[in-house]
């Protein structure tokens, strides 16, 4: 932040009319998701609310993983991870190689690394540098932690990661980056949602074993302190609000999303589903999440409004619809 | 007994030569049997014999009408020495007047032929010592019977001689055949026949005269004796005849001619001989399995036979190779056919085979499994024949009805039944309550399934049950359902506003029995604005599907929902949600003008949604605001900016005419997928009373108060702040 000078006046360089005219208007877009039943990046035409899903921007995918800022994704196509650039307009699509990792996979905040899980190699890799020049990093074995992989996260830029394994005894949260050993930030039977604030800073984990979420302060380094912990029941995913003050934590068991002040993790209020979570994946630059997403058609996503916290489904009919 | 004699100058005798008779006399009388006449002398005296070297006889009785008196001395015969005294007097025999000279005269013939000679009888008078003569003519004849025969076959004659056998020709049983017996006097008298008799009992005389009967010379006696057989073998009889007295024997012999079939039946294996009236065993055979049987059929016997006809009878049985009915069969021929013998149906079988007179029962067991189906109608079981059909009583389209449907194995080997479905495409008839494929039926055991009707339109419908190849037909008819009740279509949360998610619910106001589906369809009347593509329910589109339990009101949506959400968009205009009703089958219930809920949603005032900071610079940035106007037009932007403390902005509240941008969005095409959102990009630059390079005139600004205006009034307020927020910026 910038030191402010006083006294100051200001006064804005163009007529009123003109800023009106200046204006540009368009349409809102709340974001891209992999739509399962039509194996497309389709957008989320409108706002939650009022929105719909509409012409799908890529298609014939087995599966995507769309960046939180919703302009690029790496999707699955014939066996192969290919780079989706540019969903907003005409996306361009570059290979990524095979597709030997898959299974679980994470983005970083800033939506320029992203990083995946192979359970047949244990080993998870992370791609730096996107979307301009992807590039592969070496890959870290997660094998010698025992356990089981259950979730990862990316920090910002991709400088490290973090995987949740899942396990009674080797469970916990690992701090991981490339040419290091994991480092064991906090034990955690069975850690599920992870996530960095917006800079990447505060991380936050949900364990389903304990029904707790904690924030673990400052995690540019591999030495958090000031751990903070708050009751979630079957926590299943959890998401940070685009200027950082709320996460978000969506559980199973109240069928509710719990809406905590991030940096104190207090509960401030608590929303209701009519339907029940899946997880919690911002849709586009931490405005607006989504919760579940239909495996068959005819059924709809369910979106959570992150500001004041509200939960609206998005249909998904087929695209020549309505 | 006829006269034997026969006075053949009587005539003469009485009024030809009277001088004479008073000349000598004498008073003839002779006597032939019972007749007696007078003859004076020189008279013929005709004696008849019976037969030759039978003797017969002439009494004479000479009765002296003289005065004197006489001695006969002398009796002469003369002629061939078959005359002579039978009973000569006693000679010399004197008689005075009135006295009688009685004798008798034989004759015995020696052939049949006519003889005569003379007697002369010699006499004295004794008064005058005169000897003298009386004669008399004498004529001996005789019959000569000639016995033959002829038969019917070839006429020819034969003499029957007594004692030998009359042979008929050999005669088919129930045929006849006839021998002629002829009796022709050959003689010189006539003969007589005073006896026919015929034994035997297949032996009748046929033609046969009254007896005694007279055969004159030259003439025949003819009869018949037929001979008609009603079996087979040799009868004898006998043919009595008593001629001139003598009975004569004549046996009588006749075969009757008849045939003797023998049979055989041959098989792949073996040949046996098959006695009439007999059970003939075959080998078990298995269903469908064709087993041949060569039939012969010779005729030993040594009269023609003729077979008249040959069938069978009997499940399976099927004659082949069958000449041409009637057959006759000659002594020693034979004729053949074959006995196909297929079963179609296990279990036991007699097969009753017909050649001519004689008949033959084959007897045999089928092997292989045997499916009798059955269904229930109420309490009755009812058997069903194959191709047969099953009718369901009318059932209201959407309702189902039941019926039970068995399987049993009557049998002799297990049945395995792998196919039961029904035939027909898109049928209201199901198969319920199966067995697992395939199934092993026992002999003797059943299996049952059943058979759901289930009619989905009115009118009659069939179907076709297919259970291994057997094909059953399967009809029905559904009958209209029950009206639909009224019903009650309501938004959950009463009034609807734009930018609502709101549940609909329908009710039906009574309890219907069938179950009901149906769906919901949105239509939208945008007013004269354009529709707003996000006005869909929850499952996408514009139409949703919903389902009401028979006997409750409650419609269901997406399974488990007692309401059906939609969105209602940004855009002001009414929303038309009309029901339809069906069942689950496709009978279609909906009203011909269905009630229909509309949902208005007003034109209102604008209403902002989010607005953030998109771009920023040391004296610049950009706001972000998205929002909507639900009659897409808007006016004005309306930000009231603070500043932090020490930062002083002249105008805090600027107003922007947003007129023409709002208009351009709007009336472009690629707004058309928004309804009536916007998102406003407001670009500001900001010029400060100080040229110092190191100040981030952005910072000076602690918030701004977004408002909205158009035709309906001001939006609320959305507050951005703006202190900081450069650094958020990605």
């Amino acid at each position: 932040m910038r030191r402010i000078i006083r006294p100051i006046f200001l006064w804005f360089a163009l007529p009123l009319a003109a800023a009106g005219q200046n204006s540009a208007m368009s349409g809102p877009v709340s974001g891209f998701v992999y739509d399962a039943p039509s194996r497309g990046i389709r957008p989320v035409v409108g706002v939650a609310g009022t929105a719909y899903l509409g012409a799908a921007v890529a298609s014939g995918l087995e599966g995507a993983f769309i960046a939180p800022n919703g302009k690029h994704a790496v999707a699955l196509r014939e066996g192969r991870m290919v780079l989706l650039r540019g969903l907003e307009s005409t996306a361009e699509e570059s290979d990524l190689g095979a597709a030997h990792y898959w299974e679980i996979a994470a983005w970083s905040p800033d939506s320029s690394a992203f990083a995946v899980y192979s359970a047949v190699t244990r080993s998870v890799r992370l791609l730096r540098n996107l979307p301009g020049e992807p590039a592969w990093e070496a890959p870290i074995d997660v094998s010698t932690l025992g356990g089981v992989l259950s979730s990862l996260a990316v920090g910002q830029s991709g400088r490290f990661l973090v995987a949740g394994i899942r396990g009674e005894a080797a469970g916990g949260l690992y701090w991981m980056a490339s040419g290091t050993q994991p480092v064991l930030l906090t034990t955690m039977v069975h850690p599920l949602g992870l996530g960095f604030d917006a800079d990447g800073r505060h991380f936050y984990a949900a364990d389903r074993a304990t029904n707790s979420v904690v924030r673990l302060p400052d995690l540019a380094s591999s030495s958090p302190s000031g751990i903070t912990t708050a009751s979630v029941a079957e926590p299943v995913g959890l998401g940070i609000s685009r200027q950082g003050r709320f996460l978000y934590v969506a559980g199973q068991g109240g069928k509710s999303v719990s809406v905590f002040e991030a940096a104190t993790l207090r509960q401030i209020s608590e929303t209701a589903l009519p339907a029940l979570a899946s997880g919690v994946r911002p849709l586009r630059d931490n405005l607006v999440y989504l919760l579940s997403a239909p495996l068959a058609s005819g059924e709809p996503y369910l979106v959570l409004e992150g500001h004041p916290g509200a939960a609206y489904f998005v249909p998904a009919a087929e695209e020549d619809h309505p | 007994m006829r006269f034997s004699v026969i006075v053949l100058a009587a005539f003469s005798w009485l009024f030809g030569a009277p001088s004479k008779l008073l000349a000598q006399p004498f008073e003839i009388r002779v006597q032939t049997g019972d007749a007696i006449s007078v003859v004076g002398p020189g008279s013929t005296i005709l004696i008849t014999a019976n037969a030759v070297r039978q003797q017969a006889s002439a009494n004479v009785s000479i009765t002296y009408r003289g005065t004197g008196r006489i001695t006969f001395s002398q009796l002469d015969f003369f002629g061939a020495g078959n005359f002579g005294a039978a009973a000569a007097p006693d000679l010399p025999h004197s008689i005075a007047g009135g006295g009688v000279l009685a004798f008798r005269i034989g004759y015995t013939p020696v052939s049949s032929n006519r003889v005569t000679g003379r007697l002369t009888i010699h006499y004295i008078e004794e008064n005058t010592g005169q000897a003298n003569t009386l004669q008399l003519n004498l004529e001996g004849i005789a019959p000569n019977l000639l016995i033959s025969y002829s038969l019917q076959t070839d006429g020819n004659a034969f003499p029957a001689t007594p004692g030998t056998k009359i042979v008929f020709s050999p005669t088919q049983v129930n045929a006849e055949t006839s021998a002629t017996i002829t009796i022709a006097n050959r003689g010189s008298g006539p003969g007589l026949v005073s006896q026919i008799a015929i034994t035997g009992a297949l032996f009748q005389p046929q033609g046969l005269p009254l007896t005694p009967a007279f055969v004159e010379p030259g003439q025949e006696l003819r009869f018949a004796i037929r001979y008609a057989p009603k079996q087979a073998g040799l009868s004898t009889g006998n043919l009595r005849l008593v001629a001139g007295g003598t009975p004569q024997d004549y046996p009588l012999e006749a075969a009757a001619a008849a045939p003797t079939f023998v049979y055989e039946l041959a098989s792949s294996t073996s040949t046996v001989a098959i006695s009439p009236s007999s059970r003939i065993d075959i080998p078990h055979t298995n269903v469908g399995v064709q087993r041949i049987l060569r039939v012969s059929v010779r005729n030993t016997g040594n009269g023609q036979g003729q077979i008249g006809t040959i069938f069978i009878t009997g499940q399976g049985f099927q004659l082949t190779e069958v000449p041409p009915m009637p057959q006759n069969l000659e002594p020693g021929a034979s004729l053949h056919f074959n006995i196909d013998f297929t079963p179609t149906q296990p279990g036991q079988i007699i097969g009753r085979l017909r050649i001519g007179a004689d008949s033959f029962e084959f007897a045999t067991t089928s092997l292989g499994p045997r499916l009798l189906y059955f269904y229930t109608a109420g309490d009755t079981t009812v058997p069903l024949a194959a191709g047969g059909g099953v009718s369901f009583n009318p059932q209201q389209a959407g309702g189902a009805v039941r019926r039970e449907f068995f399987i049993r194995n009557e049998g002799t080997t297990a049945a395995i039944v792998s196919g039961i479905e029904i035939a027909t495409a898109n049928s209201p008839f199901t198969v319920i309550d199966l067995p697992g494929l395939p199934v092993t039926i026992e002999p003797g055991a059943s299996i049952s399934f059943g058979i759901r009707f289930a009619p989905t339109a009115v009118g009659a419908v069939t179907a076709s049950l297919r259970i291994e190849s057997e094909t059953f037909a399967l009809t029905g008819s559904g009958t209209a359902p029950p009206p639909l009740p009224d019903y009650q279509l309501a938004v959950v949360n009463g009034t609807v506003q734009a930018f609502q998610q709101p549940g609909v619910g329908l009710e039906l106001s009574a309890p219907y029995a069938l179950a009901l589906t149906g769906a919901l369809t949105l239509t939208i009347d945008p007013q004269g604005l354009s529709a707003d593509p996000a006005v869909q329910f929850l499952s996408g589109g514009r139409t949703i599907a919903f389902s009401i339990p028979a006997g409750s009101k409650q419609a269901i949506f997406g399974g488990e929902a007692a309401e059906a959400r939609l969105q209602t968009g940004t855009v002001a205009g009414n929303l038309l949600i009309t029901p339809s009703f069906a069942t689950p089958g496709g009978v279609n219930l909906t009203p011909e003008s269905p009630r229909t809920l509309t949902l208005n949603v007003p034109r209102s005032a604008p209403r902002l949604l989010n607005s953030q900071i998109v771009s920023s610079g040391r004296n610049s940035f950009s706001i972000q605001v998205t929002g909507f106007a639900t009659d897409r037009t808007l006016n004005t932007l309306t930000l009231d900016f603070t500043t932090v403390q020490g930062a002083n902005l002249p105008t805090a509240r600027h107003t922007l005419n947003v007129d023409s941008a709002s208009f351009a969005w709007y009336s472009s095409p690629q707004s058309q997928a928004f309804g009536g959102l916007f998102t406003a990009t407001i670009p500001f630059t900001l010029q400060g009373g100080r040229n110092d390079e190191t100040i981030n005139l952005a910072d000076a600004l602690q918030s701004v108060n977004i408002t909205a205006g158009n035709g309906n009034g001001t939006s609320n307020v959305l507050t951005l702040e703006l202190r900081g927020a450069s650094a958020a910026i990605p």
